[in-house]
């Protein structure tokens, strides 16, 4: 599963020259995909909250960038923040604002983590730690 | 219309996993990354929070001072069952991402806080963190050195820990030894849950 939105300019290890290699990091700056916006329209959200594509009949949405469409083809099932930013290597910060983005237009929906309230329920915490003897 | 959306939202929102954070904090090279590494069923991934900030001056122009710094974050994670993961998050190092930090705390479950005694200093700064946001942690010494072994009960006198805080000694290459670090974390947080509800 790679993404599919990237653009073939920002992957260095395809560049033929020898001097720009993976370690030079990517060739686009990172907040040129948001047009330098660094905050999400709307409420800000967690690392750790849930992603989900919002269904097959999508509303048309012509101005979304390859890196969107990533996101929502990534998000079928659910996905946390964190990891949708590790798998389509964008940072966290722009994959928050691309976030934002879909959230305005319907296409996907963000679910805060259900736990992140303190105090964690004592239940939950033996289900972890029978889950992590059963490893 | 709206029905079918919502009914779709309530599908969605049952097939969303709870998820538990815990960081992994401690001195550069304290052995953060190998021990998300070591636990984590996923390749343990790194991802960039890409910072803007100005140079420690105010600047009235407002975007000549702006520079952009990046951060690297150590995450992984553990499902328990289909309902219930783990996210582990190893904390950036250098003091001036503390309020990153603060980020990465806000629910989180707890923090282990890695101690290499060859360096004990190198974790004072997340402890006292810790003991002021209330967030509870255990330390965990890595052990990378069978020469240099010291009692958990010395390390948690020369750190000045409250008592009840735990003290494990572990090598965090190994998958199990970091495996019994989280439960004993998770257990941790268990008992003072448990004290609070019955005071």
């Amino acid at each position: 599963m790679h993404p599919t939105g990237r653009p073939m300019a920002a992957d260095p290890r395809r560049a033929p020259h020898d001097w720009l290699d993976y370690d030079a990091g990517p060739v686009v700056r990172p907040y040129a995909v948001t047009q330098g916006r660094v905050a999400p329209s709307g409420d800000e959200f967690d690392l750790v909250a849930f992603v989900v594509a919002s269904g097959p009949d999508l509303p048309p949405a012509p101005h979304l960038q390859p890196e969107h469409h990533a996101i929502v083809d990534a998000s079928w099932e659910p996905i946390s923040v964190v990891e949708l930013a590790a798998k389509l290597d964008l940072s966290i910060g722009v994959v928050r604002v691309l976030l934002g983005d879909l959230r305005s237009a319907g296409l996907i929906s963000l679910y805060e983590p259900q736990a992140a309230a303190q105090p964690h329920d004592v239940d939950v915490l033996k289900a972890v730690v029978n889950g992590l003897r059963a490893l | 219309m709206d029905s079918v959306r919502s009914d779709r939202d309530a599908a969605a929102q049952s097939r969303i996993p709870v998820a538990l954070k815990i960081l992994i904090a401690g001195g550069f090279g304290a052995g953060k990354t190998t021990m998300v590494g070591s636990v984590s069923e996923i390749k343990p991934l790194q991802t960039e929070e890409v910072l803007t900030g100005t140079d420690g001056y105010d600047d009235t122009s407002g975007v000549e001072g702006k520079r952009t710094t990046t951060v690297t974050m150590d995450f992984g994670r553990i499902t328990i069952t289909d309902d219930l993961q783990l996210y582990l998050f190893g904390t950036p190092g250098q003091d001036r991402f503390w309020f990153l930090w603060d980020e990465l705390s806000q629910g989180a479950l707890g923090a282990v806080v890695l101690a290499d005694t060859r360096r004990l200093a190198e974790c004072f700064p997340s402890i006292d963190y810790f003991e002021q946001r209330g967030t509870p942690f255990v330390v965990a010494v890595n052990c990378f050195d069978p020469e240099r072994k010291f009692g958990a009960e010395a390390v948690g006198r020369a750190l000045d820990l409250d008592p009840d805080v735990p003290v494990v000694l572990f090598d965090a290459r190994e998958p199990h030894a970091a495996r019994n670090v989280l439960i004993e974390l998770v257990e941790y947080v268990a008992r003072r849950q448990l004290a609070h509800a019955g005071r």
